[in-house]
């Protein structure tokens, strides 16, 4: 059989920051991070009546069967219901916490609940009063879940209290009692199909010592132990599917749902609550937020102050299951960028100069070699992930402009002004991979650099608009079926201006039949005083680097 | 003015006869007790009260949510909210079957809010609860 928790340590039921989403503690198939209760295989899910933190009050006339004065501050019980559900919505368990708010009727009045399910579905009941210790609670005989809660519900209030006042809470010139929290916790035998939208259920009063002399909300006709033969005696009409109701069909229960306010002593609920007449005239068609608008508050009272009178509405999240992540715990958890790896873990990334079998996780880029702290130089990665190519073994700079760059290509800057890597001579570092499908799935910044036959580096510019000035433009201009490397107009927007526009100019370039996404063109101004160009066409490997100046050599192209 | 407690008033007299009674609860009726009786002026003892109305200020609505789609194959979190942001569910929901949810709502509310998040995105969705049974299903674009 399967108990609550009744720790006052609440916490919100899905506050469990380190549980990851893949890992299921309790083997229910709700894995953790999404289970209400990830060490209770029966239960994923926690519903609330009326809402988590909110409470609805319940008020009682006292008279039955004969008219009150229509105060409803008789018996005022503040009631909030928490329900544990498994995967397909049925309850597992449920806690009502009870808040007696008013007793402003002299009689004193029993408690008593019922619920809507067959008494052989409950496998038990106990009650907690404030921080005292969990009782169990009989059934009653009856064919439906009964339980009588308490034979005089002053009880809650302190032993001076109850014996110095008659009413209590009901009049505004007395100053305001508090009650202890009534709690009361019921576990099924199973989970049942409990219609949680019926909530708060049957919670009903009775007579001190006379549990036959009942009073319920209209929709309750009372449970076997009613004496029925009071129906029909006094002022009460009641009829079937509408019972406890006293002259011209006025209730002698009411739920007022949202409201914080129940009437003062001798003050009919209309004068709290004007449109409570329009509600019933229309038969609750009209006006049915009545207990929101137009409410004469100075004829209210509200009782105990909020929240204190509002008993815990959440259970307590048991994770003493969910063993502690550690970095071999097979869940990616804990902050970790892999399983097992990356966070607090060792690094993820496999450093290797030469390519290791398929099977072993490669880095996508030097961009996350940079990340894992490593150095410029020569390294496998695979840039299209695990399940494209294999790893390729490229350049890695991570030295300039912030490091993270993947070179693509060095390209010689002799010969032909604009063909593939292979005729125009010098490393493809991607081949085979569709250069253009790894730029545009990787990159966000391009960066060429023209550079000596000796290796070093003589001007460089990257899609880094702000460095040094030199903006470039990837996949700009394209028209007519050329790539524009710029054009005047946006010449006359760069900041700062470059130099040397002139030979710049505006044409067109590449002399391809088709404009494609990711080409980058653009310009250096720096250097040899004299203009570098570029364009660089990822889809047909080819590039139209004009690294200026006579040592120059071979632009090398890098991606990040 | 007539008495008649069958009699339907009107709206210019029912405004009357609530300004009437919140006068006297303000001055102070007759306490409660074993004596205790409303005034006969009292509005809902002149009004029509339909024969089957039990002043209820809720209603059930069954709610039914489901993912109809492979992206959560670890379930997902679900949270349903009232209208003004209150929660009334939360917990999980699993990819392999709908999570049927019989919810109380108050008479006045039009709607709830569901909030589902699984660990690749979130979704949010607003549901009329128009009627005695309300469903919805997320897809890879709602």
């Amino acid at each position: 059989m399967r108990t609550l928790l009744s720790t006052p340590l609440f916490v919100a039921a899905l506050a469990i920051p380190a549980a990851g989403f893949a890992q299921d503690s309790d083997g229910d198939g709700a894995s953790d991070g999404i289970d209400a209760m990830p060490c209770d295989a029966a239960v994923s899910g926690v519903s609330y009546y009326p809402s988590q933190g909110q409470h609805s009050q319940i008020v009682f006339e006292d008279q039955f069967p004969a008219d009150g004065d229509l105060d409803f501050n008789d018996v005022v019980v503040g009631t909030n219901m928490v329900f544990t559900t498994n995967a397909n919505g049925d309850v597992v368990s449920m806690r009502a916490t009870f808040n007696l708010l008013a007793q402003g009727g002299i009689f004193h009045s029993g408690w008593g609940f019922h619920l809507p399910v067959s008494r052989a579905s409950v496998a038990s009941v106990t009650r907690t009063v404030g921080a005292g210790s969990a009782k169990a609670l009989a059934l009653e005989i009856d064919s439906e879940a009964t339980v009588l809660l308490s034979e005089d519900a002053r009880e809650l209030f302190s032993a001076q209290d109850k014996t110095i006042y008659t009413q209590i809470n009901s009049d505004p010139a007395i100053a305001v009692r508090t009650a202890q929290v009534m709690q009361v916790d019921i576990v099924f035998a199973a989970p049942v199909a409990l219609n949680m939208g019926l909530a708060p259920f049957d919670f009903f009063i009775f007579r001190e010592n006379h549990p036959e002399l009942q009073v319920h909300l209209p929709a309750y006709p009372g449970t076997a132990a009613m004496d029925t033969s009071v129906f029909g005696t006094q002022d009460d009409t009641s009829s079937p599917g509408r019972w406890f109701t006293g002259s011209n069909g006025l209730p002698f229960a009411l739920n007022l749902f949202g409201s914080s306010l129940y009437p003062q002593e001798g003050v009919s609920i209309s004068s709290l609550y004007p449109n409570i007449v329009n509600f019933a005239q229309s038969g609750g068609t009209a006006d049915a937020d009545f207990m929101s608008s137009q409410v004469v508050s100075a004829v209210g009272f509200a009782g105990a102050p909020t929240p204190s009178f509002i008993g815990a509405d959440t259970f307590a999240a048991d994770v003493s299951c969910v063993p502690a992540p550690t970095c071999t715990d097979g869940y990616q958890n804990q902050g970790e960028s892999g399983l097992d790896c990356g966070g607090p873990c060792a690094s993820c990334v496999t450093v290797s100069a030469s390519c290791p079998p398929a099977s072993v996780a490669l880095p996508v880029s030097c961009e996350e070699l940079r990340q894992a702290g490593v150095a410029t130089g020569t390294y496998c990665v695979d840039p299209d992930g695990p399940n494209g190519q294999a790893g390729l073994v490229v350049y890695c700079d991570q030295d300039t402009l912030g490091g993270g760059w993947t070179a693509v290509a060095n390209v010689t800057t002799t010969g032909p002004t604009y063909q593939t890597f292979a005729t125009k001579g010098g490393t493809d570092y991607l081949a085979p991979l569709s250069v253009s499908t790894v730029l545009r799935n990787a990159a966000t910044e391009v960066r060429f650099e023209c550079r000596a036959t000796n290796g070093g580096v003589i001007d460089q510019v990257s899609t880094d608009a702000a460095w040094l000035g030199r903006p470039i433009q990837v996949g700009y201009g394209c028209a007519n079926g050329y790539h524009y490397a710029a054009s005047a107009s946006l010449l006359s927007t760069l900041t700062p201006a470059p130099a040397n526009t002139a030979s710049i100019g505006t044409g067109a370039y590449g002399g391809g039949c088709c404009c494609r996404p990711n080409v980058a063109v653009g310009y250096m101004t720096a250097g040899f005083g004299q203009s570098s160009w570029f364009m660089y066409d990822p889809y047909y490997r080819r590039a139209y680097p004009t690294c200026a100046g006579t040592s120059a050599s071979y632009m090398r192209i890098y991606y990040r | 003015m007539s008495l008649n407690p069958k009699r339907r008033l009107t709206p210019g007299a029912l405004r009357f006869l609530r300004a009437s009674a919140v006068g006297l609860g303000l001055l102070g009726l007759a306490a409660c007790g074993s004596q205790e009786q409303a005034s006969a002026n009292e509005p809902l003892r002149q009004i029509d009260i339909p024969a089957d109305f039990t002043f209820s200020t809720t209603r059930a609505v069954t709610v039914t949510v489901s993912a109809g789609f492979t992206a959560i194959p670890t379930g997902a979190k679900l949270v349903i909210e009232r209208g003004d942001g209150s929660v009334v569910y939360s917990g999980a929901l699993l990819a392999d079957r709908p999570l049927t949810l019989p919810l109380m709502v108050a008479t006045a509310d039009q709607r709830l809010v569901l909030r589902m998040n699984s660990e690749y995105r979130e979704w949010q969705a607003e549901l009329q609860v128009d009627g005695p049974q309300v469903s919805y299903v997320f897809t890879e674009e709602n």
